[in-house]
């Protein structure tokens, strides 16, 4: 908006000095309109030509109208204007005198005139002539200064609209610059949260084809069994050993179905499991992790400190995790499982002395779904554990030397006693 | 037929070869590659079956082993891969049939019977010598108007004697090829088979075409005159 009403004013400026130019060329041709009447004046008076009477006539004539638009055109300036009315009046004045300087001459035809006479003559009206011309002057040098003075302006004008041009320039820069910086560093991080989000979808893909995966082994043992089941029961027996055996083996076909509907069940029961772990939904509440621990008491070996050591966990899924850990490290066992809990750092170390991991199977431990051999488990047991233990803030590791048996620490974060206790206060207020 | 099956899982391994035997089939059943491996060295098979997922090696690489070692006998796989990529792999690696699991078993057992008519011994879902009828859907023997149903085993010998008519098989061929690996015949349990499928073919007047032949074994022998002796 600024620009606008700046814009006005400086067209404002440019007519005004044009309107000043005009002022000056119009008193210039006032001057010379004066100067003109007063030569035809005495050229007339001394030559007595027609020619140089009527071109005086003509100049007088015009000289009142220009000196007419003139007022016109310094209507808006009262000083201008005044000035211009005085000498106006003088203008009047002046060709009044010079009318009666002709008029002086007598008619044309009875002219007698010595050189003396005519020099009297001609030096007559000189004094207001010359004043007249003055004050013209002095109006024109006026004029000048009111257009030197608004040249002056515009000049400054211009110069200040070349300044705030600029600076608008460098701010519109520097806008620019700081806008195209934070787009991209938003384009960085929508990258990399739409990369994250990625990763984390084909982690769900790859869980989910796993997971069906896995139900299918047991689905076609119950699909077949059933089927297989009726189809025995079905079938003409062509005698009664026949018949006999085909109803055993009918009721161990169903036996196999039921065994293998709760180890599906049991399937299910670890997914919801681990996906809670992963969704991260945790129950938290002040629980000592010595009690967790001492479940185990009458079958591995405890090494606990006096102290208690408690912490902000989800007591049932911190259960489940270490209970996984021991009861693999039982089925690995040659002769005893050994539990260390220590307070600082908090760290809980499960060690059995089996036959040790092979290191290329290592990296796969934990892995939903692996499995050493087939028919154990599901292959989940470690991979709960790790996710449960890791959404608390934890860490779980393992090292195995061959023939050496395998080592899991589980690390979990230090609790601030404030922390603690602020958390045993809200437990005690109710929920 | 004699199938050989190669599954890991025994809750999906018991009820398969349940209902193969049902059908007729002679079923030997593994639960790993290598012990099926040493089975088809010593032994011929007329159909493979396999589980994809076996421990140690996969079924698709038992498959191609197959093929190497030379044995052109039909392969079906049984697999809970079910992408086209998956068919494409395993009917490359040389399998010739491909089911998704959880099978049905009558899908099951209507493939391998079609598989089964690839086998180069197959001679049509009925076998016929003389005007005696075996029927391998029903494993029912028929001679005229008459028509007797036989025990998996019966109908097995005669199957055997049936589709090479001229042939003497001897007590150990029998023994061989009858059970299945894993269960072992008693010593006289040929001679008391025989003598029980001639027991059951009474009824069509066909017993005494269940010829023993002292010394080298048993052989099939049409009565009326239908085959040289």
């Amino acid at each position: 908006m600024s620009f606008a009403n700046f814009q006005g004013w400086y067209r404002a400026d440019q007519r005004w000095v044009a309107h000043t130019l005009e002022v000056l060329l119009t008193t210039e041709q006032l001057n010379r309109q004066l100067l003109e009447a007063e030569v035809n004046a005495h050229s007339y008076g001394l030559t007595l030509e027609p020619p140089y009477l009527e071109a005086y006539q003509a100049a007088a004539r015009d000289l009142t109208m220009t000196q007419g638009r003139l007022l016109e055109q310094v209507r808006d300036n009262p000083e201008q204007y005044q000035r211009l009315q005085e000498l106006g009046y003088l203008l009047i004045q002046s060709v009044a005198q010079l009318d009666r300087q002709l008029l002086s001459l007598g008619p044309a035809e009875a002219y007698e005139m010595t050189a003396e006479e005519l020099f009297v003559w001609l030096a007559q009206p000189t004094e207001l002539l010359r004043l007249t011309r003055d004050r013209l002057q002095e109006f024109a040098a006026f004029e000048a200064g009111y257009l030197r003075e608004r040249q002056a302006r515009l000049q400054e004008r211009y110069r200040w609209s070349e300044l705030s041009l600029y600076l608008l320039a460098g701010i519109g820069a520097l806008a620019i610059g700081g806008a195209m910086g934070l787009f991209y560093r938003q384009e960085q991080e929508l990258r990399s949260r739409s990369q994250q989000l990625q990763q984390s979808n084909e982690q769900l893909w790859r869980f989910a084809s796993n997971a069906s995966h896995e139900l299918r082994a047991p689905l076609a043992a119950l699909l077949s069994n059933a089927q297989v089941s009726l189809m025995l029961l079905q079938s003409p027996a062509v005698d009664e050993e026949m018949a006999k055996r085909h109803r055993e083996e009918s009721l161990t076909c169903l036996e196999t179905v039921v065994a293998t509907a709760k180890r599906m069940s049991g399937l299910v029961h670890d997914l919801l499991q681990l996906a809670r772990a992963q969704g991260k939904l945790l129950n938290r509440s002040p629980t000592d992790l010595i009690g967790l621990l001492r479940i185990w008491q009458n079958e591995v070996t405890l090494q606990l400190p006096p102290e208690p050591a408690c912490i902000q966990a989800d007591a049932g899924l911190l259960q489940q995790a270490l209970d996984n850990i021991i009861r693999n490290a039982q089925r690995y066992k040659r002769s005893e499982v050994k539990v260390t809990l220590t307070r600082d750092p908090l760290a809980i170390e499960i060690a059995d002395d089996g036959c040790g991991i092979p290191p290329e199977q290592l990296a796969y431990l934990f892995e939903p779904f692996y499995r050493v051999g087939s028919g154990e488990g599901f292959g989940l047991g470690l991979a709960i554990a790790q996710q449960v233990i890791e959404a608390h803030g934890g860490q779980i590791s393992v090292s195995s030397c061959p023939n050496q048996g395998a080592v899991f620490r589980v690390t979990l974060p230090h609790q601030k006693e404030r922390q603690l206790s602020a958390g045993k206060e809200l437990a005690q207020t109710g929920h | 037929m004699r199938l050989l099956l190669v599954e890991d899982d025994p809750a999906q391994r018991v009820p398969l070869q349940i209902a193969l035997r049902q059908a007729g089939h002679l079923v030997d059943a593994a639960p790993d590659a290598e012990t099926a491996e040493g089975l088809w060295q010593t032994k011929e098979y007329d159909l493979l079956i396999l589980d994809w997922m076996l421990p140690g090696c996969s079924g698709i690489q038992l498959c191609r082993q197959f093929r190497q070692s030379g044995h052109r006998s039909p392969v079906l796989i049984l697999t809970a891969k079910d992408t086209t990529a998956d068919t494409v792999t395993g009917l490359d690696a040389g399998a010739d049939d491909y089911l998704v699991k959880p099978v049905d078993v009558p899908e099951l057992l209507a493939r391998v019977r079609a598989l089964g008519r690839r086998s180069p011994q197959w001679l049509g879902d009925c076998l016929q010598v003389a005007g005696l009828e075996l029927d391998l859907m029903t494993l029912s023997a028929r001679y005229g108007a008459r028509t007797v149903l036989l025990s998996l085993q019966e109908f097995r010998l005669l199957e055997l004697l049936m589709r090479q008519p001229q042939r003497v098989f001897s007590r150990h061929y029998l023994e061989a090829n009858l059970w299945e690996w894993g269960s072992e015949p008693e010593s006289n349990a040929v001679s008391r088979l025989a003598y029980r499928l001639r027991q059951r073919l009474s009824p069509l007047g066909c017993s005494d075409w269940i010829e023993t032949v002292h010394g080298l074994g048993y052989r099939l022998r049409a009565g009326d005159g239908g085959l040289a002796g």
